[in-house]
């Protein structure tokens, strides 16, 4: 029920131009990028092929592997890692909810952040900064799955899905309403998930 | 007490007393010994300062401990829908707080069991944010989601994760003069620890952007 987000890794997902090796791939596209005004995904979204990669230790992620997003505990079986020299735009149905198999913290969003955005520029952000740009992403992308997980009866309908989420996204209004300007600023926040929250209740008993 | 006129050394012959139940000081004969009796003064209320501000820490504590176990009586959604609907928190901001991943808290809010230790820190948060409201704070998540210092990005948040809740209570009820004297209670580097070389601002597209810090 989850809205697909930047960081979710999906299962045999064919990634252009990259070798298919374990079928894995991640959303990579930042999440300000990801949808378009109604709330749908856009029709190209970029991902990175996950590959099998070495072991990196904890302590070898600050001082090199630069190219890739190390993750340790993906499969239990193999070593993998999302790879940024392989990223591809693919479109929306190769990413269907039901071949999702992992997503990221909002830690581990920061991370690949950071690491993506040094190996392409070799700038180093800090990742509370990096969070505090994504925070408005990050926050509706919460709403908007709280109001899935209350709003939707058949969560096996697309349709439903789609429904509702169209719903939020008429409720949060258009680029500049105020309800979206409100989650610029994390003062705001705390109101815009009250009023969010209170709509879902409503549409609850009604 | 200290007359106003024995700035200037003088000989004092007698002190009085009354019926009321005062204090008397005998005014010294010199300066210097004023200059003593004061700095005396000075450490004994100094001292007592102190020994009152920590029985405030302990009040406190003790008063948030049973608002604590008064709350832990409430099922787990309950508390949820107090923290997220009443207050507004964000769903990561509580798991942030209570110590665990924000999918704990969504199986949680659907009725999943909790350990007893993970019940009673959602109960203390609520609690905590209880008694913030009552000390005049009017949002308090919003209160604990803003950034101290403007330009750092700690936040009260982080200080309730690190369980400086004390600091967050001095805070709140004024007795911290500002945010600076705040985070150098909590972390006497902050200025170095959190120092950023970039910060977010407004683009033009309406979308939040990073640039480096002018």
């Amino acid at each position: 029920m989850r809205p697909v987000l930047t960081g979710d890794v999906f299962a045999d997902v064919e990634v252009p131009g990259a070798p298919p090796e374990t079928g894995l791939a991640m959303v990579v596209a930042h999440p300000c990028t990801m949808r378009k005004a109604g709330g749908a995904l856009r029709d190209h979204l970029a991902v990175s092929r996950i590959r099998n990669y070495p072991q990196v230790q904890f302590e070898q992620w600050r001082t090199g592997h630069f190219r890739v997003l190390p993750l340790p505990d993906l499969t239990s079986v193999d070593s993998v890692a999302a790879d940024f020299e392989l990223i591809a735009p693919v479109h929306p149905d190769a990413l269907a909810l039901d071949r999702r198999v992992a997503c990221l913290s909002d830690y581990g969003l920061g991370v690949l952040q950071q690491r993506r955005v040094h190996h392409d520029t070799r700038v180093v952000v800090d990742i509370d900064i990096l969070h505090a740009q994504m925070a408005p992403n990050l926050e509706e992308a919460d709403l908007l799955h709280q109001w899935l997980e209350e709003l939707v009866n058949d969560v096996a309908s697309d349709e439903e899905i789609a429904e509702q989420t169209s719903r939020f996204n008429e409720f949060l209004g258009p680029a500049d309403s105020e309800l979206r300007t409100m989650l610029l600023l994390p003062i705001n926040r705390a109101d815009v998930r009250r009023r969010v929250r209170q709509e879902i209740g409503a549409r609850k008993a009604g | 007490m200290i007359s106003p006129e024995a700035v200037e050394p003088k000989e004092v012959t007698a002190t009085q007393s009354s019926a009321a139940n005062v204090v008397m000081v005998p005014i010294p004969q010199t300066l210097s010994s004023l200059k003593g009796q004061v700095a005396d003064l000075r450490d004994r209320v100094k001292e007592t300062n102190a020994h009152v501000e920590a029985l405030d820490h302990q009040i406190n504590a003790r008063d948030l401990e049973r608002r604590s176990h008064f709350k832990v009586r409430e099922d787990m959604p309950a508390l949820l829908e107090q923290l997220s609907r009443q207050w507004g928190m964000a769903w990561n901001d509580i798991a942030l707080c209570v110590g665990v991943s924000g999918q704990a808290v969504r199986k949680w809010r659907k009725g999943e069991p909790a350990s007893g230790p993970n019940r009673l820190s959602v109960a203390t948060l609520a609690a905590f944010v209880g008694v913030l409201s009552e000390l005049a704070i009017k949002d308090p998540a919003s209160w604990l989601e803003v950034p101290i210092v403007s330009g750092y990005p700690i936040r009260g948040l982080d200080l309730y994760a690190a369980g400086r809740l004390d600091l967050l209570l001095e805070w709140a009820n004024m007795r911290i003069p500002d945010g600076s004297t705040l985070l150098t209670a909590f972390d006497p580097d902050w200025r170095t620890t959190y120092h950023r070389e970039y910060e977010t601002f407004v683009a033009g597209d309406g979308n939040l952007s990073i640039r480096g810090r002018a």
